[in-house]
């Protein structure tokens, strides 16, 4: 058994129940305006206020409540996009690297033609085309991120059909379907599963660049990308409304890559002597 | 229990040849090779590398690249297994041939238990016994823990009796092992070939062997195929081979088995090289490394002389001696 790191493992954790319940732990509801208390500092500095443990934005809402609402838009739209990029570029990799020949060629020219697509045009079309929305952005994210799982798949899976246990279960007579999902798909895992926790990272960070360019979440709506948009505005005067939704993204990102990589070695069976 | 010739054959192999290539300039990787297999034969093919013993298995359990061209036909039970649609094939693949691959190392899956692999086979080919009782029918010690174990836990021995218990779980009429010895050590290797020859009369399959090893073949083949260049150049029983070789390669290959006399090992090795397939001569293509060479070898591909009781021998120098 490796061991999983406590910090990263602690931080995912939270962040999961934050996204899940956060809702019930908002001390403030996240859009609520409050005048009387605008550019409150954090709790414990001079002007700070118990009831606002992390201060207070241009409105007076509360930061707290916003990052934690912001949390639960920015896991699920990250874990979603990931979850539906993830499954389709398996999909179509493991088709196309299997079955060879016309397939293949066909999977891996659309996953080129959608490689070479510059992110922010795409983004930019679409949330043209289709208006913003977390629809629309998962959306983005999935359209631009699929290719690169069918393109790893895909070369997961040329090696490993021609690793010889692959050609024992076809001579022990196992069904072409059966040897694909039964032994090159699971062969495939570590890095599919390595790429997808790497990827909530990255899923993370393209949501709050399309949030902080205006193009992603929309307000009432909150994401992290969105706070930190609103409070380039004010950073000289009010710094926390930069740096509380900057910090979540580092950690968040650093933690699921450390967990994700930890979880990489734990499921690999050579690892387990 | 060498079978009595009147057992009809349960393969019989005619004019197969396979060529990779472009069609104007082929390289044939077996050429025009005829043998026939009887039920419960343990038939060895000796031959170096590059002399199309892998090649030929794989021709005949259809695992060869898609590029790669056959002719001729091989008759498993009156059906022609090169021109069987991939799903007759696999249907018969695992219960009527199985096989057992050259390296035991990698031919287990490293994510998945001994057991969830061999239950696998059992599933596919519906085997009514356990996969314990398949594990001790191969002589595995403790086999209830083999199963719970993962391939990387086993050693290359272990291992090779598991292919050869997943190989033989349906009981199969033709098992087919490709050096099945090659990647073990010594002292396993004899192990490995008794249990073959266990499997035979237990189960009473016909099994085709393919190795470098003279000695294993002498030690378990009824009967061997000596290969070179693509092409058969001996058959016969093993003891006949063994004793009055009449191909001079069969002759220069037994001649380099090493030697032990009191105080050195004697290695005669073969000179010259063997032929690039792409450029083979018209005649013999031992020609250039034989020591009994005609004019008519390097002209004319040697045709099968019959030496002797179920004897051939494929060279214009034996022809002239009969």
């Amino acid at each position: 058994m490796t061991r999983l790191p406590a910090v990263s493992v602690t931080i995912c954790v939270l962040l999961v129940i934050a996204a899940l319940f956060g809702w019930a732990l908002e001390p403030f509801t996240p859009d609520a305006a409050d005048f009387a208390a605008v550019l409150v500092p954090p709790f414990g500095l001079e002007g700070g206020l118990a009831q606002h443990l992390l201060g207070t934005d241009q409105l007076g809402r509360d930061m707290l409540s916003r990052l934690i609402a912001g949390t639960h838009i920015s896991l699920m739209t990250a874990g979603a996009a990931v979850a539906v990029a993830g499954t389709i570029g398996v999909v179509l990799g493991l088709i196309g690297g299997y079955l060879g020949g016309l397939v293949e060629a066909a999977t891996m020219r659309l996953t080129d033609a959608f490689l070479a697509l510059p992110f922010i045009l795409m983004a930019l079309a679409i949330v043209a085309a289709l208006g913003p929305g977390i629809g629309n952005i998962i959306l983005v994210m999935i359209l631009t991120n699929w290719a690169r799982y069918a393109r790893l798949v895909r070369s997961e899976v040329l090696s490993i059909k021609q690793r010889d246990f692959v050609l024992l279960a076809r001579v022990a007579g196992v069904r072409p379907l059966v040897i694909a999902l039964r032994h090159v798909l699971p062969n495939a895992l570590t890095s599919i599963l390595a790429l997808a926790v790497l990827d909530v990272g990255r899923a993370i960070v393209l949501e709050s660049s399309l949030s902080f360019l205006g193009l992603g979440i929309q307000p009432p709506d909150v994401s992290w990308g969105l706070i930190l948009a609103e409070g380039r505005t004010y950073m000289s005067v009010a710094w926390w409304l930069t740096v509380w939704p900057g910090l979540l993204i580092v950690l968040a990102v650093i933690s699921f890559n450390t967990v994700g990589e930890r979880l990489r070695g734990h499921f690999d069976p050579r690892s387990a002597l | 229990m060498p079978p009595d010739d009147a057992a009809s054959p349960i393969l019989t192999v005619r004019h197969l040849t396979v060529a990779f290539g472009p069609a104007h300039q082929p390289v044939r990787a077996v050429s025009d090779a005829s043998f026939a297999l009887a039920a419960g034969e343990i038939l060895g093919i000796a031959g170096e590398s590059g002399s199309g013993k892998t090649t030929l298995c794989a021709a005949l359990i259809r695992t060869l690249p898609r590029l790669a061209r056959t002719a001729g036909e091989a008759l498993f039970d009156g059906r022609d297994l090169l021109r069987l649609s991939e799903r007759e094939m696999s249907a018969l693949r695992g219960s009527e041939i199985a096989m057992v691959l050259q390296n035991p190392m990698t031919s287990l899956d490293p994510l998945f238990t001994i057991g969830n692999q061999i239950d696998e086979v059992r599933r596919e080919r519906r085997v009514a016994l356990s996969a314990v009782e398949l594990l001790r029918r191969v002589h595995l010690t403790a086999p209830e823990l083999r199963l719970r174990q993962y391939p990387h836990q086993l050693s290359g021995g272990m291992r090779q009796r598991v292919l050869t218990a997943m190989a033989t779980a349906a009981v199969p009429r033709l098992l087919i092992a490709d050096e099945p010895t090659t990647a073990l050590d010594a002292s396993i290797q004899d192990e490995i070939l008794l249990l073959f020859r266990e499997i035979r009369d237990t189960a009473g399959c016909a099994i085709i062997i393919v190795t470098h090893d003279l000695a294993a073949i002498r030690r378990l083949c009824d009967r061997v195929i000596v290969m070179y260049a693509g092409r058969i150049v001996e058959e016969g029983p093993t003891g006949d081979i063994f004793r009055t070789p009449r191909h001079p390669y069969t002759r220069a290959l037994l001649a380099s088995l090493p030697r032990f006399t009191a105080d050195e090992v004697i290695l005669q090795a073969i000179p010259g090289q063997v032929p690039n397939l792409a450029e083979l001569p018209a005649g013999c293509a031992f020609a250039d490394r034989c020591t009994l060479v005609l004019d008519r070898c390097r002209r004319e591909q040697p045709v099968a002389v019959a030496a002797g009781d179920r004897r051939r021998v494929f060279c214009w120098q034996a022809e002239a001696d009969t």
